[in-house]
């Protein structure tokens, strides 16, 4: 997965003697901790870690010439053991003024942030908000069509992508193996002056490994209700994923905000809701931020309803078990997250946050403290 | 009489120092090229929303050195981004593969040639080293 992209990058520096090649890098290096004993939120507890949220970039990119380019990205995470993927690796086709083709491995532009979601120094907070920016989807490899066009002040980004991936997914804060099929994703831009408007719709058939549900899975196919495993594997399940979003800078102020629905009837997951809002005032060199959001997951213990209980032991505790791990997935949250950005260099940011999380479902409140500074070059 | 002279020098210099503050930069195009450009269409073209000329012709922008007077006040004067801010907006297209900022060139006498030499090249520079190879379509 990881060399085999570089090789086509190698192969068109090769033949094209003439064509100049560019490198640009990105990196953010943040620490942080919860600030009570036993809080953990978003994968940091309350041992300080630089891992989570830290991350370096190398971009390799070419104009082959005036309509076709190559671009090449390299990102190694803490949150992976610092290990190097190529998370980005396509050829830019120009076909006109307004309409544009990325062919190879591309980040869909599923929300507002997603497509530079890796690049800190272009947004204001050390990372979006996680509560909103968690679909089990990263960089699919696929065709996407991006036609632009403009009305009077007006700009238009309508894009579809085409794609699928096979690969590691990160999930609650872990690697997953994953099998994304079938992914379209439609996402459209206006644009005008101080006003930013966005929507998007993905569909795809997903497939994610949770190897420790694999023995619950196995109980209930020895029973007669072995619809109940297939009800909860998550295995070639249709999932959509919505967004809408507004962004309004005037000035010195922003206002961000986003809203999203992710469904995937067919498994232990459950259908998640969520929303932020952010606003960032900038004076000078320093932006001040404030973000509210909230996380709402609901489940359907539906398929358990035809099950006896009380008749059978091994019934009871698969029913148990599972009543408990489709309720570990209830959500019911939310979070203010209050931070400042300073650019103490022109390429060069340092940040400072703190969120504040109340957990109306399982009472986990949290507080996590972070700083991080973001460059690129 | 000839502490004043002196005076008077050290006021002239302080003032022909302070001249290069408020020096004349300008926005260059190739003689043949008869687009239309507005201030809006500049800075559209500089922040790669523009691709190709209202003749039809397609955009290379190229700009006098990142560090010099010139490219700080077209930022500031043409533009409206701070340094910080426009680093930030290139950082969104750089790295998404969308696109790339003009060109920096090395000093306003390269712009001057590739905009002289080029029908498709925009450039800014500092007014004084115009000549007749190029057109003016815009002072800030």
């Amino acid at each position: 997965m990881k060399l085999k992209y570089l090789v086509p990058v190698v192969a068109l520096c090769a033949t094209q003697v003439n064509a100049e090649v560019n490198f640009n890098g990105f990196a953010t290096i943040a620490g942080g901790q919860t600030t009570g004993d036993g809080e953990t939120l978003y994968t940091y507890n309350e041992d300080l870690s630089y891992d989570n949220d830290s991350l370096f970039g190398l971009q390799v990119s070419s104009e082959l010439d005036d309509d076709l380019s190559f671009t090449g990205q390299l990102i190694a995470r803490g949150n992976d053991n610092w290990n190097t993927n190529v998370e980005w690796a396509f050829l830019s086709y120009q076909a006109s003024e307004n309409v544009r083709f990325q062919i190879g491995k591309q980040r869909g532009a599923y929300y507002m942030y997603t497509d530079f979601v890796d690049v800190g120094y272009a947004y204001h907070w050390i990372a979006p908000p996680t509560g909103v920016y968690d679909l089990p989807v990263g960089t699919v490899t696929g065709v996407n069509t991006i036609i632009t066009g403009s009305a009077g002040p007006v700009d238009s980004n309508f894009q579809v992508l085409f794609g699928r991936e096979r690969g590691d997914t990160l999930l609650d804060g872990e690697q997953r193996e994953s099998d994304v099929n079938d992914l379209i994703l439609v996402a459209w831009t206006l644009n005008y002056e101080w006003l930013t408007l966005r929507a998007s719709h993905t569909s795809a058939e997903i497939t994610l490994d949770f190897d420790e549900l694999d023995p619950l899975l196995a109980g209930w196919r020895q029973t007669p209700f072995a619809g109940v495993a297939d009800a909860l594997e998550f295995s070639k399940d249709d999932a959509t994923f919505s967004e809408v979003g507004i962004k309004i800078e005037v000035d010195n102020f922003q206002l961000i905000s986003e809203y999203t629905e992710f469904e995937s009837d067919d498994n232990f997951t459950g259908d998640q809701e969520s929303f932020y809002v952010s606003a960032a005032y900038r004076v000078n060199d320093i932006t001040y931020h404030i973000t509210y959001g909230e996380d709402e997951t609901d489940n359907d213990f539906s398929d358990l309803a035809g099950v006896p209980g009380g008749v059978d032991p091994t019934l009871d505790f698969l029913l148990g078990s599972t009543n408990l791990v489709l309720g570990s997935r209830l959500e019911d949250a939310n979070y203010t997250t209050v931070g400042l950005r300073w650019d103490f260099n022109p390429s060069a940011a340092i940040k400072f946050e703190y969120t504040e999380l109340t957990d109306e479902q399982f009472g986990n409140d949290a507080g996590l403290l972070r700083v991080a500074v973001s460059t690129f070059f | 009489m000839r502490k004043t002279i002196y005076k008077l020098i050290v006021a002239a210099s302080i003032l022909l120092g302070a001249s290069s503050v408020f020096a004349e930069s300008v926005v260059v195009v190739h003689p043949s090229n008869n687009s239309v450009f507005t201030a809006d269409i500049i800075s559209r073209i500089f922040l790669g929303k523009e691709k190709n000329f209202s003749n039809g012709e397609k955009i290379t922008a190229v700009t006098s050195p990142e560090k010099g007077d010139t490219k700080q006040a077209f930022n500031e004067k043409v533009l409206n981004k701070s340094t910080s801010q426009l680093n930030s907006y290139w950082s969104k297209l750089i790295f998404t593969g969308k696109g790339r900022p003009p060109k920096a060139l090395s000093s306003d006498d390269d712009v001057k040639q590739q905009v002289a030499n080029d029908a498709s090249v925009i450039g800014i520079m500092d007014a004084k080293a115009v000549d007749a190879s190029v057109k003016v379509v815009y002072r800030f």
